[in-house]
């Protein structure tokens, strides 16, 4: 293996490792002793690749908010309808919360006090995700009339009933909370008879 | 002990308005001062960067009192969380009790819960933006309370509303409130306060009432 490409693969694991420890300590209470030890590297590995415990907890949001959407439908994607594409963007998500609740834990609660970067790239996420149902607005046939925070209020409540289950160690019940929080997004948009219509052709 | 000058000034900002909080809220004892002092403190530097030196400096107090009462500046954290929303709590009930039918009773309670905020900048900050920053330290005080207060303005829901919200979509609407509150207590000098109470009013009212006859209520009363 070419050095590069180890040295890479071996970022990803110690990423990965020091997500665990941020989800389990909290933001504040991670120490780089924590984080050198649950990464199993050294002290001069780690200030190799990180500046400090700020920037290794960015580049660890980053590597879970990559992993979370890598497999997500995009805007452009030709096969599936708007309101299909949300449909599955919200099962990827609830799905690799399910799965990985550190890595959910890390960029639903810890970056909120994971210093200004980490915050700021927690609200330009939650502001994507209010862009990509905004698009909504114009795919409808009956173009609704919803106040202009209607998104972000959305996102918000999504995101909250997450954090509610992270925080108090309970599990996302994939099958309890698709089918209804799916029916709750797009329903404002499509209408109810419409959104019936789709979910049965699904 | 006579009261530093910055504190006083603070807690004299605290009470005034039908739904504001009553001048014995903040006076009544050292430990109501010392929770108005770390509401003002959390609201101006945010719950990390405030320090029990800041809070007994802004409760004009000394540092010995905070001791006698509290622990940790945690502690005292919660208990003002506590107090603060009881006090809510009961005025959002109060106002309820005036309103004829369910959706003016909810549209009181939030206009109730709106003045509370608008009244008291301070609170609004301390209950709702500085908490998310603060880590689970808060053990998500400020998720429950939201919740009671969504609990409290949809309260008395009458069976024959179009619609039974399920209980997850109602966690869904607390997340949404809160977001709309944290827009609000932040104050952002271009704010639409009107537009942003019939948003809020809409969000609470559509899981009972769906989109459109939640959107006319809002608009109408």
């Amino acid at each position: 293996m070419p050095a590069e490409e180890h040295a890479q693969r071996r970022r990803r694991e110690i990423l990965a490792s020091v997500t665990d420890v941020f989800a389990k300590r909290g933001y504040q209470g991670a120490t780089i002793d924590h984080l050198v030890a649950g990464g199993k590297t050294s002290m001069g590995g780690f200030y190799k690749l990180f500046d400090g415990k700020e920037d290794c907890f960015v580049q660890a949001f980053d590597q879970v908010v990559d992993e979370a959407t890598v497999d997500a439908p995009r805007p452009g994607d030709a096969q599936a309808d708007w309101g299909a594409r949300v449909s599955a963007c919200l099962l990827a998500l609830l799905e690799f919360a399910a799965a990985k609740p550190f890595s959910a834990r890390l960029v639903l609660l810890e970056a909120q006090s994971g210093g200004p970067e980490a915050v700021r790239r927690y609200n330009e996420l939650l502001g994507e995700a209010a862009a990509g149902l905004r698009a909504g607005r114009s795919e409808s046939s009956a173009t609704p009339d919803l106040p202009a925070s209607f998104e972000d209020a959305t996102v918000s409540g999504i995101v909250w009933l997450m954090q509610n289950r992270l925080a108090r160690g309970t599990a996302i019940d994939v099958d309890e909370l698709h089918p209804q929080l799916t029916k709750m997004v797009l329903e404002p948009y499509l209408g109810r008879k419409a959104l019936t219509k789709a979910m049965r052709r699904r | 002990m006579p009261a530093v000058e910055g504190g006083e000034e603070k807690l004299r900002r605290l009470p005034p308005g039908r739904h504001g909080l009553s001048r014995e809220f903040v006076t009544r004892n050292q430990q109501e001062r010392l929770i108005a002092g770390t509401i003002a403190a959390v609201a101006e530097r945010g719950y990390r960067d405030a320090s029990i030196g800041h809070i007994t400096a802004a409760a004009g107090v000394s540092r010995q009192t905070f001791y006698d009462y509290f622990s940790t500046k945690e502690e005292c954290f919660l208990a003002g969380y506590d107090l603060f929303e009881s006090h809510t709590v009961a005025a959002l009930g109060e106002a309820g009790a005036e309103g004829r039918g369910w959706t003016a009773k909810v549209t009181a309670r939030v206009d109730a819960l709106l003045e509370i905020l608008t009244v008291n900048p301070d609170l609004a900050r301390f209950s709702l933006a500085a908490p998310p920053t603060a880590g689970e330290e808060l053990l998500g005080r400020d998720r429950e309370f939201v919740e009671r207060l969504l609990r409290a303005i949809t309260s008395e829901a009458p069976r024959s509303t179009p619609r039974q919200p399920s209980e997850v979509e109602l966690e869904a609407v607390a997340g949404g409130l809160a977001s709309l509150l944290v827009v609000f207590a932040e104050e952002s000098g271009d704010l639409d306060r009107g537009n942003l109470r019939l948003e809020l009013l809409e969000l609470v009212l559509a899981p009972f009432l769906g989109r459109e006859r939640a959107s006319t209520v809002a608009r109408n009363g």
